[in-house]
């Protein structure tokens, strides 16, 4: 399953995001160029308002630059119709959002095959079991996302990420409202997809330690790139990060 | 607070248009039903001043049976003349005149048909030279100067293709049947050319005296004083020399009079209709419910924000409740406005066919109209908003820190226990009343039907899930992932699903009544036939009126006829002091056109006097065959009448039934409303036929000939059209519930906008929501389509068991009616849901993530 670290999972080229017009003009993202390889995972860093969201939500197709160019494995997504880009989002990529990640009136099982579901494909019941026990769930499957801790929730949400076998996972602050202990799951458990199924994970956060889970991390600041940092840690994350806000 | 109230409203304003929109349908057509009534009323008040214009007086003899006057041609005996020569002798009147007024005519146009505008009457009057005491005047041409001339309306002239100086045919409902005139002129109605369409043949004194066998007599006697005299001082000494059965009533009296019998009609007319539109309201009161509950758990932040900062749960109610009074306020004055658009219109619309009682006048808004109209439409929207308003009152001030989840509802036991409690008692209250046949027992099954409604109201919610459950199933195999989780979303608020539902449930539960009434009725009419007529052949007028007595008398020499009577009905007169009413028939069609079931049948007695009564009438008042009725009747004011008989099936028969003979000694008015016929022995049905109208056919071309198939077409016909009338005045209550429907789903999606987004972000196409959406709505308005059709179906069938008295026997199957009611609710549903649909695949997703 491991895939040779050159190959690029996703790529973003000149991406520019403008909102507003004339005086309320907001450069949101001004002309970035990144890549991130097949099997890594990736950090994206930087203060309240640098565009690390936007350029999460841009490359992950859902959002669209105002201009430049967005590939995920070969495809340009950019100009997709709003159906094609639906349909990459669903066989192609995985989601982990902050909050507000499953379906309340579907069960966790049925959370975690719901992309398959709208695909109508049948369900590769031995992945899924397999995803199902890495982040050990199989006890609570028939509950409904209510029935769950916060830590649980997120747990569905990696393992229907997972589930879909896409080239890349994107997770915006995935553990931005959880506890410590169900952070550091979480985040492990993401770290062992890449290591053992060499997914490719891309992660925004604010938070040094979360991050210090990447293989490498990229900072933004005001819309562009301004540092990167490869095998991170806790302190070289967070001494980057001091320099950034000064 | 009223601030915070006006502030809410304008922040969700786009939330409360559809609830707006509800209460301005309900009041709309409520007003459009009272400025429609009140411009006819105004109207006719106009034309019946203009009619009595320049008579100060009239005299007429007493109603012997009181109190029963149907407007023209009511059972009041007619008045000598010597009336008349008294009345231009008494001191201080001007001008007298005698006046023959009756109903009943044809006029036939140049082309052989009768010159008729949908069932308006048609009269015969007669030609006095004080056409000052008339409302009619010549137009063209000149007074009848012989008995063969006459004048007739320009609707007759226009219509029927007539010239002044041409001949023309008139039928008279009498045994003067058709008569050939030449026309002498047109007359017009006072000031204006047409009388609201009715049509008029003015004939000679004598010659209308002698067409209705009154002759030396006459209807009524107008008077016009002379210019100084006063008119009450006139009316005493007139009255004092006349007998106790005649009396004298001025002319604002006999307008005042008119004016209250037509009053009484279309007052009643406009009741019916206005219940269309109440029903509207309280379907209407669901979606207000809804709405208010939605929104509140929508702004629970806000609200609980209000509360930490002081705000008393008193303020709350109060500001919730002022919203819903500033919503009440706006869509009922805008409904009242465009009420009166619509009232206008169709006042416009119906003047276009013929039927314009305004006569031009401006749709009258009366200050009732928009009392009734504001009080409604404010009462209804405050009161629908009570229940949300208290809950938003309950909000703690801690649910602005906590995280608000999407609303599950819980079961309300006790609602629920009381639903069905009152379910129950609504059907044992409707069964029970249905089989008592009584007045109180109509009024229990009615009031049993509307426990029984709101009984099914407040089980809903526990209705609603297992019908998620049963109706969403075929749905989620079909559609796979949108639909299961559409059936996810109908049970995740059983509430919510159980109002919405209802507000459907309710119309399409009193359409299917009706529809189950109707085909019961039109299956009564089908056995009702075959029960109690014999006869071959069925004569009739083609419109709803009687024909002349003549036809029978032309038809009695035909050999292809073996049997033949004539049927007559008349006014209500009193027998053994209580209102009754009576048919006529001749003595030998007892036993052979009509199918009586007699028992203790005297033909002797029956031929001379005697009355057949019905078996149930004669149980009632325990009246014995060769018992004496007393009985006061418009001719013969007292008149002792012995049993000839009882019979048990009544079929076309009133309680009472007499031979023609006797009916000619009680009754003024001589017209036949059926003759009924069958073949001599060895004759086909077509050569009879055949025979029946080569004779008739020509001659009156006023009456129909119809066979046994025929004669219950013709009937169910009429059932068929009453029942679209009223399933097209249902459409209102159809439509508010689809905004009903509409509304809620719109207000879900936004409350849902967060998973939407989430759907959509995870790979649902746009076309994947929507289908979601519209599968919801189908399972939600199927649920009330069923509810619906089970609680209609159980309606129709008590209503049809009420009606046993009415000749309704025979129960209808439902199922078409059923199947016919859920494809209605089905594309209801999916109607409704398309612009919810719409907006929820358009959400646009970073949004919807972004939320909240």
């Amino acid at each position: 399953m491991t895939m040779p670290t050159q190959t690029v999972a996703a790529r973003a080229v000149g991406a520019t995001k403008i909102y507003g017009r004339g005086d309320t003009e907001v450069v949101a993202l001004g002309g970035v160029d990144v890549e991130f390889g097949a099997g890594q995972f990736t950090a994206i860093m930087g203060p309240s308002g640098s565009g690390k969201s936007t350029l999460l939500h841009c490359i992950a197709g859902l959002d669209r630059l105002t201009s430049g160019q967005v590939f995920i494995g070969e495809i340009e997504i950019s100009s997709l119709s709003e159906r094609e880009l639906t349909e990459v989002r669903r066989d192609r990529l995985g989601f982990v959002f902050q909050a507000y990640n499953l379906v309340p009136t579907l069960t966790a099982y049925e959370n975690i095959t719901l992309p398959a579901s709208l695909a109508g494909r049948s369900i590769d019941g031995e992945w899924v079991d397999r995803v199902v026990g890495a982040v050990g769930l199989a006890s609570r499957l028939s509950h409904r996302p209510t029935e769950l801790s916060g830590g649980q929730q997120q747990r569905v949400a990696v393992a229907r990420a997972l589930a879909n076998r896409p080239s890349v996972i994107f997770a915006d602050e995935p553990t931005g409202n959880l506890d410590s202990k169900a952070s550091s799951e979480i985040l492990r458990f993401l770290r062992n997809a890449v290591d053992e199924l060499g997914q490719t994970i891309v992660m925004v956060t604010h938070d040094p330690a979360s991050a210090a889970f990447a293989d490498r991390v990229v900072f933004l600041s005001d819309g562009a790139i301004v540092d990167s940092l490869t095998d991170p840690t806790v302190d070289s994350i967070a001494q980057r990060v001091r320099s950034l806000e000064q | 607070m009223w601030k915070v109230s006006w502030r809410g409203l304008l922040a969700h304003k786009a939330r409360f248009v559809l609830t707006a929109l509800a209460v301005l349908l309900g009041v709309m057509f409520i007003t459009a039903t009272y400025v429609l009534t009140d411009t006819t009323n105004v109207g006719f008040q106009r034309l019946f001043s203009t009619v009595n214009a320049g008579v100060d007086l009239q005299v007429r003899a007493v109603d012997p049976i009181g109190g029963s006057t149907d407007g023209p041609g009511d059972s009041r005996p007619a008045i000598p003349a010597a009336v008349l020569d008294l009345a231009r002798s008494t001191e201080g009147v001007a001008e007298a005149e005698g006046l023959v007024f009756r109903p009943g005519v044809s006029i036939v146009g140049a082309d052989g048909e009768v010159v008729q505008q949908l069932g308006r009457p048609v009269f015969a009057v007669n030609y006095v030279d004080q056409l000052d005491l008339t409302p009619y005047s010549i137009r063209e041409g000149r007074a009848p100067e012989r008995p063969d001339e006459v004048l007739l309306d320009s609707n007759s002239v226009e219509d029927g293709d007539l010239t002044v100086g041409g001949p023309v045919d008139v039928i008279f409902p009498t045994d003067a049947g058709r008569q050939t005139f030449t026309i002498a002129g047109v007359l017009s109605f006072g000031d204006q050319e047409d009388f609201s369409g009715a049509q008029v043949a003015m004939l000679e004194t004598s010659r209308a005296q002698e067409v209705f066998e009154a002759v030396d007599e006459f209807d009524f006697v107008a008077i016009a004083v002379e210019p100084r005299a006063d008119i009450q001082a006139v009316k005493r000494t007139l009255a004092s020399s006349l007998p106790p059965d005649i009396e004298v009533l001025t002319g604002e009296q006999v307008t005042n009079e008119q004016v209250a019998q037509l009053d009484q009609f279309i007052g009643i007319f406009g009741w019916v209709l206005r219940g269309f539109g109440f029903v509207g309201m309280f379907v209407a009161a669901f979606i207000i419910v809804n709405t208010f509950t939605i929104v509140v758990s929508q702004r629970v932040r806000e609200l609980a924000l209000l509360r930490a900062l002081g705000a008393s749960p008193r303020q709350i109610v109060g500001a919730v409740l002022a919203e819903s009074a500033l919503i009440g306020i706006t869509a009922s004055a805008a409904g009242i406005g465009v009420g009166y658009i619509l009232g206008s219109f169709i006042q416009t619309l119906l003047a276009k066919i013929g039927f314009d009682p305004g006569g031009g006048i401006d749709p009258v808004l009366d200050i009732r109209t928009v009392v009734v109209g504001l009080s409604i439409g404010i009462g209804v929207t405050m009161l629908a908003a009570v229940v949300p308003a208290i809950r938003a009152a309950r909000t703690r001030p801690l649910a602005a820190v906590r995280e608000v989840e999407a609303v599950t509802a819980v079961l309300n036991w006790t609602r629920i226990t009381s639903g069905f409690v009152a379910a129950l008692a609504g059907i044992a209250a409707l069964l029970w009343g249905a089989q008592a046949g009584t007045r109180t027992g109509l009024l229990a099954a009615a009031g049993g039907a509307l426990v029984l409604l709101l009984g099914t109201v407040a089980l809903g919610p526990l209705l609603a899930r297992p019908a998620a459950v049963l109706l969403g199933g075929p749905v989620a195999a079909i559609s796979g992932i949108n639909g299961r989780l559409a059936r996810a979303n109908v049970a995740r608020n059983p509430r919510r699903t159980a109002i919405t539902a209802s507000a459907l449930m309710i119309g399409l539960a009193i359409a299917m009544a009706v529809m189950v009434l109707t085909a019961s009725v039109i299956r009564s009419i089908d056995s009702l036939i075959d029960e109690s007529i014999a006869a071959d052949l069925t004569i009739s007028d083609s419109g709803p009126g009687g024909f002349t007595t003549a036809l029978r008398n032309d038809l009695r020499d035909v050999a292809e006829i073996g049997g033949a009577t004539a049927v007559r009905y008349g006014d209500r007169v009193l027998v053994e002091g209580k209102g009754t009413e009576v048919s006529a028939i001749e003595p030998d069609a007892v036993d052979q056109l009509l199918r009586l079931d007699t028992e203790g049948f005297a033909p002797d007695v029956f031929a001379n006097g005697g009355a057949l009564v019905s078996a149930e009438l004669a149980d009632e008042r325990g009246w014995q065959v060769g018992d004496v009725l007393e009985g006061t009747f418009p001719k013969n004011a007292l008149a002792s009448i012995p049993i000839a008989g009882t019979f048990r099936v009544q079929g076309f028969m009133n309680d009472i039934v007499v031979s023609i003979e006797t009916y000619e000694d009680l009754y003024k008015e001589q017209q036949d409303f059926f003759v009924l016929a069958s073949a001599a022995p060895g004759v086909e049905l077509d050569a009879l036929r055949l025979a029946v109208e080569q004779r008739i056919g020509d001659r009156y071309p006023n009456v129909d000939v119809k066979d046994r198939e025929e004669l219950k077409d013709q009937q169910r016909q009429q059932a068929m059209i009453f029942l679209a009338v009223f399933v097209g005045l249902m459409l209102l209550t159809l439509f508010i519930s689809i905004l009903g429907i509409l509304n809620t789903l719109a207000l879900s999606v936004i409350e849902r906008t967060r998973e939407i987004g989430l759907l959509r972000a995870v790979g649902s196409h746009r076309r994947q929501i929507a289908f979601m959406v519209e599968w919801e709505a189908m399972i939600v308005a199927l649920l009330g389509g069923v509810l619906g059709s089970g609680i209609g179906v159980v309606l129709g069938l008590a209503l049809t068991r009420a009606l046993q008295d009415f000749q309704v026997t025979e129960l209808a199957s439902p199922w078409q009616g059923v199947i016919g009611l859920l494809v209605v609710a089905a594309v209801s549903g999916l109607f409704a849901a398309l612009y919810p649909a719409w907006r929820a695949s358009r959400l646009d997703v970073l949004r919807a993530i972004a939320t909240d």
